[in-house]
């Protein structure tokens, strides 16, 4: 029992879940855990309480000055093209194995499907971007009122910064995912998260690719049926449809 | 013959489950599809001995495992442990019903296990076997069944369908022109990709094609192409749903087997336990000895003969419905009414137990009755000319019939990190493909794990929540795996050793199923090989360029930046976009980037300010993967913010040029822009390792109004770098 303990421990299961897992007084786990590791010659520290690193908390926007050069340094590692040293992927609980990384310090808003209506929508804004915004506002990342902006461009570019219509709605501070419904089926979708500045205007910091919702009943002679038949007979050099699945290009910007 | 036709598909596949160690208790999934489904199809194949038309899909987890000798061999242990089982029951003293339920299951037992060794102890054989003999026809699934519409990137998906062919054709011996298509889920732009890697059709529900654009003169009465090509074969709900709900189609007999009633809850624990888990888990033994008798806990024990009697009338009962479908429908021609009836393999077996049996007494039913069976790729052959091309969307034969089993709340944690990986192995091959042959089988490790980890199964178990814990566990081992060694590559620890070990946890796929190259894009591969390798470059932020040049200003930064370059310096320019300009342009050791902004249509100029800071700063992060700033040079107030966190950031010096100041523009002026403009001007005096300001500004003056500190100096001719060397060395460390 102690070696599934311990096997479940270096997966990245905390104890509370091993216990569950094992139905198992968490008790019982902590005590096989303690007793293993005292083993292993590894100083027995009290278990701390799973302190999540949050958003908020790896902001250096509020107290820049405060921050410890080590985490600049390692925003500075994973920024400057030197070879990275580790993965992205790897990250440390505070006992000291492997658990999922909280977040990448990247920015990218990323939009799938689940049903003609409703889209789940991921983010994630770098330090660098917060930053930036708190020194251009004045006020600490944490301060500045976050919201969401649900854009429809059906038949439109959205570059163009057009759109058929809009809907625009706060975001409790922390939120870093999203089920956005009910949406309409059949309409191509931009989504965007962002900051409510002091006017009230909506800054948003990122968008999601197009998306189209799928049909949800019969088109008739909807508004693919022209561009599936030009593009059937060679009318045109490229599908004037909206494809998932796009080539990903890691340099895509280095020219 | 009547008009029309019938087309049977079986799809079979489970997760990858196979474990070094024992007793885990997902291998008993291997082993009830084995006995309850897979061998039992094959034996109606071999009862039949013709060609049936049915076709097969198995997935290349599934290939895998059958031909796995760790699993085989467990396979056959559970066997004989079945055997002694149930020989141990038959000496017991049991009623006269029992007892004929345990001759049955002797029976039965000693038939599969003849049947697996016949087959030298690998099905694969047995099904190639049949399909070359042209009983059947079969064709595959992607890697390990990845949920195509939530892939983000096409190399992805790419991988998982090229690798499910490249696995399958090592096992049968060919590569076939059509894909089961994970939770038949379609997506626009899959079909492109399927094309190109020669897939010629797939399944999709039926509501794909009846909400497609057009709408399908012939309903579902026949396949359609996709845009890029594909025919897509609508499951028929009507037909497909006599058998697949057990409420009220076949399954739900009272005389069938009781799926929900094992024999291991109906022994002593001190009895049963030498069969069971050795941690004391009791679990199903596969003897079911009851029949469903009814809507009652009081379950009468299963009488095979009346079973079989029930599947001779569902399959004639069958024919009938199937036959006047077909006639309601005869009217159809080019192409003729066509009914698909696509099914996860393991419902017949496994889940309706007598279903083997009755798919086999199904075919000679048809057979009598003049029903034409076809295979897809058969009609395809026949009718290619016949189908119309629309537009598909989104779409699965999952629950409510798109995404929702497969992102939900309880399994959208995983969507971030499946994404990061796939953006990470797109880098990792363009950056590292060819370094070495170990190198290389790195690479391929690192994509074994990540199909590993994107299998639709860990997002579906989560959704239902039995095993969750072994799916989401699953999840993190392989996310584990990845980060690992993709960490390993970084720093250079690779060897034989560690990639064996990263192999023999989960040893699925052979290393030649696995392309590297499905995840290089061609600008990376430009980037990365043939893009000339530049010195360290200077990072240049202004509000005005060329085309842009509103004033001083604008001609103050060409000038400088074209005297840098002629100095020989790499100089990145990044500067707002404007219509009717190119958003990239090269003059030879000068980038131009014309950046947009987060949004056009910003009324209020400081939200208009940050969020140009902001576009440039997301510009820097993409560049800097390839691109090493040794300095950044801001012009004017409204680069600030973005070159002072980039400064910080990016740990290299910061210089600035300021020609104005809010309060030289504007002496007078007052309120909240104001103060907020003269804040941030005041933000680089103090942070910036030099600000210039412009020879017809009075340092007093300016000072009167700024703290001014020694790094403010007077402009330098254009001649003079002001990026002084000893500077630059000392900050760049």
């Amino acid at each position: 029992m102690e070696e599934k303990i311990v096997s479940l421990k270096q997966q990245g299961l905390t104890l509370k879940q091993i216990a569950e897992q094992l139905d198992m007084p968490i008790g019982k786990v902590q005590y096989a855990w303690r007793k293993w590791r005292s083993r292993q010659g590894e100083p027995v520290k009290p278990i701390a309480v799973k302190t999540r690193k949050t958003e908020g908390e790896q902001s250096m926007g509020s107290k820049p000055k405060q921050v410890p050069a080590s985490s600049v340094k390692q925003v500075a590692s994973t920024l400057q093209h030197e070879e990275p040293d580790q993965s992205p992927l790897l990250d440390k609980g505070p006992e000291g194995f492997w658990q999922l990384p909280d977040r990448y310090n990247q920015d990218l808003m990323h939009a799938v499907v689940q049903s003609p209506n409703a889209v789940y929508v991921f983010w994630e804004v770098s330090d660098s971007v917060k930053e930036t915004l708190s020194m251009q506002f004045m006020r600490p990342w944490e301060d500045l009122p976050k919201a969401f902006r649900i854009l429809d461009i059906t038949l439109l570019d959205y570059a163009s910064g057009h759109a058929n219509r809009s809907y625009t709605f706060e975001l409790p501070e922390m939120t870093n995912s999203w089920f956005v419904r009910p949406l309409d089926p059949n309409t191509t979708y931009v989504f965007e998260f962002g900051i409510r500045t002091m006017e009230g205007e909506f800054l948003p910091l990122l968008a999601s690719a197009p998306i189209d919702t799928p049909r949800a009943e019969p088109a008739g002679h909807g508004r693919f049926a022209e561009p599936v038949r030009r593009w059937q007979y060679g009318e045109v050099e490229s599908p004037e449809l909206l494809d998932t699945l796009p080539k990903y290009s890691a340099y895509r910007f280095v020219r | 013959m009547k008009p029309g036709y019938f087309s049977l598909v079986l799809h079979a596949h489970l997760p990858y489950v196979r474990h070094e160690e024992k007793h885990r208790l997902e291998e008993r999934w291997v082993y009830e599809a084995i006995s309850e489904t897979y061998i039992p199809i094959l034996w109606q194949v071999d009862r039949l001995r013709k060609p049936l038309h049915w076709t097969v899909s198995i997935s290349p987890p599934v290939v895998e495992m059958l031909a796995d000798p760790l699993v085989q061999d467990r396979y056959l242990e559970h066997l004989d442990e079945m055997l002694e089982l149930i020989q141990i029951e038959l000496s017991e003293e049991r009623s006269e019903q029992e007892v004929d339920a345990l001759y049955f299951y002797r029976q039965r037992y000693n038939d599969l296990k003849n049947t697996f060794l016949h087959w030298e102890k690998n099905l694969n054989h047995a099904f190639r076997t049949y399909r070359e003999q042209g009983f059947i026809d079969m064709v595959t699934c992607t890697a390990t069944h990845g949920f195509n519409p939530h892939l983000f990137t096409e190399q992805a998906a790419r991988a998982e369908i090229r690798t499910g062919l490249n696995c399958f054709e090592r096992h049968y011996g060919f590569r076939p022109t059509g894909i089961w298509l994970p939770e038949c889920a379609y997506t626009p732009g899959v079909d492109r990709i399927l094309y190109e890697e020669g897939i010629r059709y797939t399944f999709v529900d039926e509501h794909a094609l009846l909400d497609a654009d057009p709408t399908p003169d012939k309903g579902i009465g026949a396949p359609v192409y996709s845009p890029h090509g594909v025919a897509l074969f609508p499951r028929d709900q009507i037909i497909s749903g006599k058998i697949w709900s057990s409420m009220i189609g076949y399954p739900g007999h009272p005389d069938y087997r009781e799926f929900y009633r094992d024999l291991a809850y109906d022994r002593d624990w001190e009895y049963i336990q030498a069969f069971m888990h050795p941690e004391g888990i009791r679990f199903d033994t596969g003897l079911k000895m009851h029949r469903i008798t009814g809507d009652t806990d009081q379950k009468d024990f299963y009488v095979r003969a009346w079973a079989e009697h029930q599947i001779d009338n569902h399959a004639l009962d069958f024919a009938q419905t199937l036959e006047g479908h077909l006639e309601a429908h005869g009217g159809q021609t080019f192409p003729p009414f066509l009914v698909t009836a696509p099914f996860d393999a393991e419902l017949f077996g496994h889940w309706w137990f007598e279903g083997p049996e009755f798919l086999g007494k199904v075919a000679e039913r048809l057979e009598e009755f003049g029903i034409e069976t076809i295979t897809p790729a058969l009609f395809l052959e026949r009718h290619f000319q016949d189908l119309e091309t629309v537009h598909v969307s989104m779409n699965t034969w999952g629950r409510k019939g798109y995404g929702d089993v497969w992102i939900n709340e309880r399994n959208e944690w995983m969507l971030r990190h499946l994404h990061m990986m796939e953006t990470q192995l797109v880098k990792d091959v363009a950056d590292y493909r060819h370094k070495s042959p170990l190198v290389d089988r790195a690479l391929i490790q690192l994509v074994r794990h990540y199909v590993l980890a994107v299998s639709s199964d860990w997002a579906f178990i989560l959704d239902g929540q039995t095993t969750a814990q072994y799916a989401a566990e699953r999840f993190r081992e392989h996310t584990r795996l990845f980060a690992e060694l993709e960490t390993a590559l970084y720093q250079d620890k690779l060897s034989d050793e560690l990639l064996a070990d990263h192999y023999r946890a989960y040893p699925f796929l052979d290393d030649v199923d696995i392309d590297i190259d499905t995840f290089l894009s061609p600008h990376d591969y430009y980037v990365t090989t043939e893009r000339v390798q530049e010195d360290e470059a200077i990072l240049v932020l202004t509000p005005e360029y060329t085309g842009n040049v509103v004033g001083d200003l604008g001609r103050r930064v060409i000038d400088e930046v074209e005297a840098r370059a002629a100095d020989g310096e790499t100089v990145y320019v990044l500067t707002p976009f404007k219509e009717g300009l190119p958003e990239y342009e090269r003059h030879n050791r000068i980038h131009v980037y014309r950046v947009r902004l987060t949004s056009p249509f910003l009324e209020h100029v400081m939200n208009q300010v940050a969020a140009q800071n902001v576009a440039y700063v997301k510009l820097v992060h993409e560049l800097v993967s390839k691109v090493t700033f040794k300095a950044i040079h801001q012009f004017d107030w409204m680069t600030i913010t973005a070159a002072r966190s980039l400064a910080k950031a990016l740990q290299v010096p910061l210089y600035s040029t300021m020609l104005s100041f809010e309060t030289t523009r504007n002496p007078h002026g007052h309120g909240g822009l104001f103060d907020a403009i003269h804040r941030i001007e005041s933000s680089i005096l103090a942070e910036a390792d030099t600000v210039f300001i412009s020879e017809q500004l009075s340092a007093e003056e300016v000072g009167m109004r700024y703290p001014l500190g020694d790094n403010v100096k007077t402009c330098l001719p254009l001649d003079a770098s002001p990026y002084g060397q000893e500077r630059l060395k000392k900050n760049t460390k």
